[in-house]
């Protein structure tokens, strides 16, 4: 019953890695742009939902409503005005300004914060918990946790496949030149794009707030497992990132069952045999 | 005479250093149609995409309606009613034949052609509409690409290489289509390998040749001969 | 008329430059015998940073291997030492050496692993290696697990017996390190496969018909970069002596300062890398009593040069100047008759 438990905490946590994930896919699909400062903004969005908290004494669930804004207009901002003049001209320069950007915000936290470790109090919610099984109960936090992270990727799927913006989201993500000729400013549309990558972030920062410690030097982690997560599941679809977050917290659950050494180190080792078995992922998008 | 609709003066443009337009003029008039013809590598294609604006030009070197739009965004000069049907039709590839069409015409003014009256010139396109728009045979990939054109209303229409690497029969369809676009008062540029075929439906042709307008005029003051020569550049 | 031409690579800045390095080169090996104990091993530090910038640089600049991962290899590295002293009794200035061959050696598997992810994921990609190696060494008790473990008396004294010779030896190996990954730079690119490489930047379509595999060349670059690295490494931690998970796979110390000196230098340039460690020391020297502050300018100055001047300090001058030291390019020269 021990592994049974361990086994379904994992596939619980595989919510909030798809949650990692989604924001980075998307800016991937979008402008083939790799985020590296993504796992920091993760770490602000949680940050600047601990300052909410305190300030206005909302409860961290309902902080969303400042954080999530706040993050895409500060997602927008830095598309237009750090990233997009680096784009399209090689992998090299937008890399390495988002690298930049994380040294900026892990420094700035820190400076900020301090390196001690924080974490948000939900409330009584944190404990609560039904019993599946004699033995096997699971927290309402974390489910809730795992539905939102379905419901969001359910939404970007939505949004992407259903509306006006994710046809711009794509036409600009198939050829850049001609979507122009459709009236889109790519400039405004990778900003959009950027802003609704930083809203999801929100909302994992949220999450990593209320579930575990994180101090200014959280973020690369957090960044890593995201991308382990796309690159599990298949590149360009959503449900794979989802399936993809699951193995990666199911891994690193058996890992944690085996030694608490082994627990990161499990998630990295399937990542690597994936890539080794099935380089296009285990849900590679069909055309 | 009236002043014309699109008006260029002197255009030079090029890829970086290499340049590859040397000061070209060209008027088109309300519900003109041009042919612009000339060998490959004369300049056919940058010329239109000087007039988009995928191609950096001087302000002044192409006006619309008298006002200086070059050099300008190619989203905002598409707003001011010119599309591009572009050479090797370029859909989108993760977008459905509907998907191609809408795009096109989301974020335009409303006007004569939307999706029914596409799919009314196009009835294949009605039936493949939820197909992605890559998996269409050539002719039909042309078909959206015009559609796609078409949706945004626009004034002015330029055609890229209409007909290039289609079979006989479809060009064939896809020139039948022509006279409704152009019956409803649409400018058109042409950019056509087939001269004849070109000629044949433009009021008016322009000769490029190596970046430089060779001939132009009205295909009935040339001699067959003359415009040949100054499709390959030969002299006289 | 005719006229004849010449094919040459040298300018007479160039030999100039030479003769003057070569003076450089001279005073800097004699350095034990003029700079204070201090001065030194900063000098030590120096020559590490110019080789793994210039290895990073090669893998940026001119392979387009972008990579975020490279303390995988200074790490492995300073590992390999580490094992290799103390467990075998391998001479340590020999050490480095073996440790440079087996971190090409791990490499070898890694790379196609890591060529599977598109673009710039194979950033990331590398960045998780280099937590699996700093995961995997902090399970390995005998190195002492999380918490490291110290070089012992014995490996140490087995350098050499006078403190005096250790620290030249150490301190010429350093230099060596350093020459040896710019000799391996220049030469490589001077080569048909580094021609190959820096068009395949330039424009997909002429390297491909220049006939040259690309995966392959790839691979080497890939392979060599990473057991030079590891050499590096072995350096690196046999001037501190002592070596620990945290401090052995430091994405800043290895990645994050090498990619700062390589872009403010110059990225896709030979003497960028130099110029570019020389201003980071400078800088460190004058700014590091600011802590986090310091690191901050850093970010924001690394990102100003990508979107302001992205060839850098040595771009810039190269550009105004016509200037190269180290020429990579072959000039043809006409003389009328």
């Amino acid at each position: 019953m021990e592994w049974v438990n361990a086994i379904v905490q994992g596939v619980l946590l595989g919510g909030l890695y798809a949650l990692f994930a989604a924001g980075l896919s998307l800016i991937f699909g979008v402008m083939r742009l790799v985020n590296i400062a993504h796992g920091d903004l993760i770490v602000l969005a949680a940050y600047i939902a601990l300052v909410v908290v305190q300030a206005t004494g909302l409860h961290p669930l309902a902080s969303a409503i400042i954080v999530v804004p706040l993050m895409a207009a500060i997602g927008y901002g830095m598309q237009r005005l750090l990233l997009n003049p680096t784009i399209g001209k090689d992998l090299l320069s937008p890399l390495l300004v988002t690298f930049g950007i994380s040294v900026i915000l892990q420094n700035g936290l820190l400076a900020t914060f301090t390196a001690d470790s924080r974490r948000l109090a939900a409330g009584p919610i944190e404990t609560a918990s039904i019993d599946i099984l004699p033995g096997l109960s699971l927290g309402i936090l974390p489910l809730i946790m795992f539905a939102v992270s379905v419901l969001l990727i359910l939404g970007l799927e939505w949004i992407f496949y259903r509306t006006s913006l994710g046809r711009a989201f794509r036409a600009t993500s198939d050829d850049a030149e001609i979507a122009q000729l459709m009236m889109l400013d790519r400039r405004h549309v990778f900003g959009l794009a950027m802003a609704l990558s930083a809203a999801v972030v929100a909302i994992a920062g949220i999450f990593l707030a209320i579930r575990t410690n994180f101090d200014p030097s959280s973020g690369p982690a957090r960044l890593l497992f995201g991308f382990e997560a796309v690159i599990i599941g298949g590149l360009g679809n959503l449900w794979g990132t989802l399936a993809g977050g699951i193995v990666l917290g199911v891994a690193q659950a058996i890992g944690a069952q085996i030694s608490p050494g082994w627990q990161i180190l499990a998630g990295h080792l399937v990542f690597f045999l994936v890539l080794a078995l099935r380089p296009k992922g285990l849900f590679p998008r069909m055309d | 005479m009236a002043e014309p609709l699109l008006s260029i003066r002197g255009l030079k443009a090029g890829y970086g250093d290499f340049q590859a337009l040397f000061g070209i003029d060209l008027d088109l008039g309300a519900g003109e149609v041009l042919a612009l013809i000339g060998a490959n590598g004369a300049g056919k294609s940058t010329l239109l995409k000087a007039i988009v604006g995928l191609v950096p030009c001087g302000r002044e070197m192409v006006s619309l309606r008298g006002e200086p739009i070059g050099g300008a965004r190619p989203d905002r000069i598409a707003r001011r009613g010119i599309a591009l049907v572009p050479e090797g039709r370029r859909l989108f590839r993760s977008l459905s034949v509907e998907e191609n069409l809408v795009v096109g015409g989301e974020r335009a003014k409303p006007g004569r052609w939307t999706l029914e009256t596409v799919f009314r010139l196009f009835p294949i396109l009605g039936e493949r509409r939820k197909s992605l728009g890559t998996a269409l045979s050539g002719g039909q990939q042309q078909m959206v690409a015009i559609g796609r054109a078409l949706m945004a209303n626009p004034d002015i229409i330029l055609f890229d290489e209409i007909s290039l690497g289609l079979a006989p029969v479809v060009i064939k369809d896809i020139y039948a289509a022509l006279p409704a676009i152009v019956a409803t008062g649409v400018s058109i540029i042409l950019v056509e390998q087939d001269v004849s075929r070109a000629l044949g439906v433009a009021r008016s042709f322009v000769c490029l040749q190596e970046g430089k307008v060779s001939l132009a005029g009205l295909p009935s003051e040339h001699a067959r001969a003359a415009i040949t020569a100054a499709y390959f550049g030969m002299r006289r | 008329m005719s006229a004849s031409f010449s094919i040459e690579r040298s300018t007479a800045t160039s030999r100039i430059a030479a003769a003057a390095a070569l003076v450089v080169l001279v005073c800097l090996a004699a350095a034990p015998w003029w700079a204070g104990r201090a001065n030194v091993r900063l000098l030590g530090e120096i020559y590490s940073f110019i080789a793994l910038a210039s290895l990073w640089n090669l893998l940026a600049g001119y392979t387009g291997l972008v990579s975020v991962g490279q303390q995988a290899y200074v790490g492995f590295g300073g590992y390999a030492l580490f094992a290799l002293a103390m467990f075998l009794g391998v001479h340590p200035l020999l050490a480095i050496l073996f440790a440079g061959v087996l971190g090409a050696l791990i490499a070898i598997p890694s790379a196609p692993l890591l060529f599977r992810l598109q673009g710039a994921y194979f950033a990331i990609g590398t960045w998780v290696l280099a937590e699996v190696f700093r995961l995997g060494f902090a399970q390995v008790s005998a190195l002492g697990g999380g918490s490291g473990s110290s070089l012992t008396a014995s490996v140490v004294t087995g350098i050499a017996t006078s403190r005096d010779l250790r620290e030249i030896l150490v301190y010429w190996t350093a230099l060596v390190l350093a020459l040896a990954a710019l000799a391996f730079v220049i030469l490589l690119l001077r080569s048909r496969m580094g021609l190959a490489l820096t068009a395949l930047r330039d424009s997909e379509i002429a390297s491909e018909s220049l006939g040259i595999d690309i995966w392959r060349s790839k691979l080497f670059v890939y392979v060599a970069v990473a057991g030079l690295t590891s050499m590096t490494g072995a350096f690196i931690f046999l001037q501190k002596l002592r070596i620990s998970p945290d401090a052995a796979f430091s994405v800043n110390d290895w990645t994050a300062y090498v990619i700062f000196i390589a872009v403010i230098g110059g990225i896709g340039t030979i003497e960028g890398p130099i110029v570019g460690t020389i201003l980071f020391f400078l800088l460190r020297e004058a700014l590091s009593d600011l802590g986090t502050a310091y690191l901050l300018i850093l970010g924001a100055v690394a990102i100003l040069v990508m979107l302001k001047a992205p060839k850098g300090l040595w771009g810039i001058l190269a550009e105004k100047t016509g200037l190269s030291l180290v020429p990579i390019r072959r000039r043809v020269t006409f003389q009328d008759q």
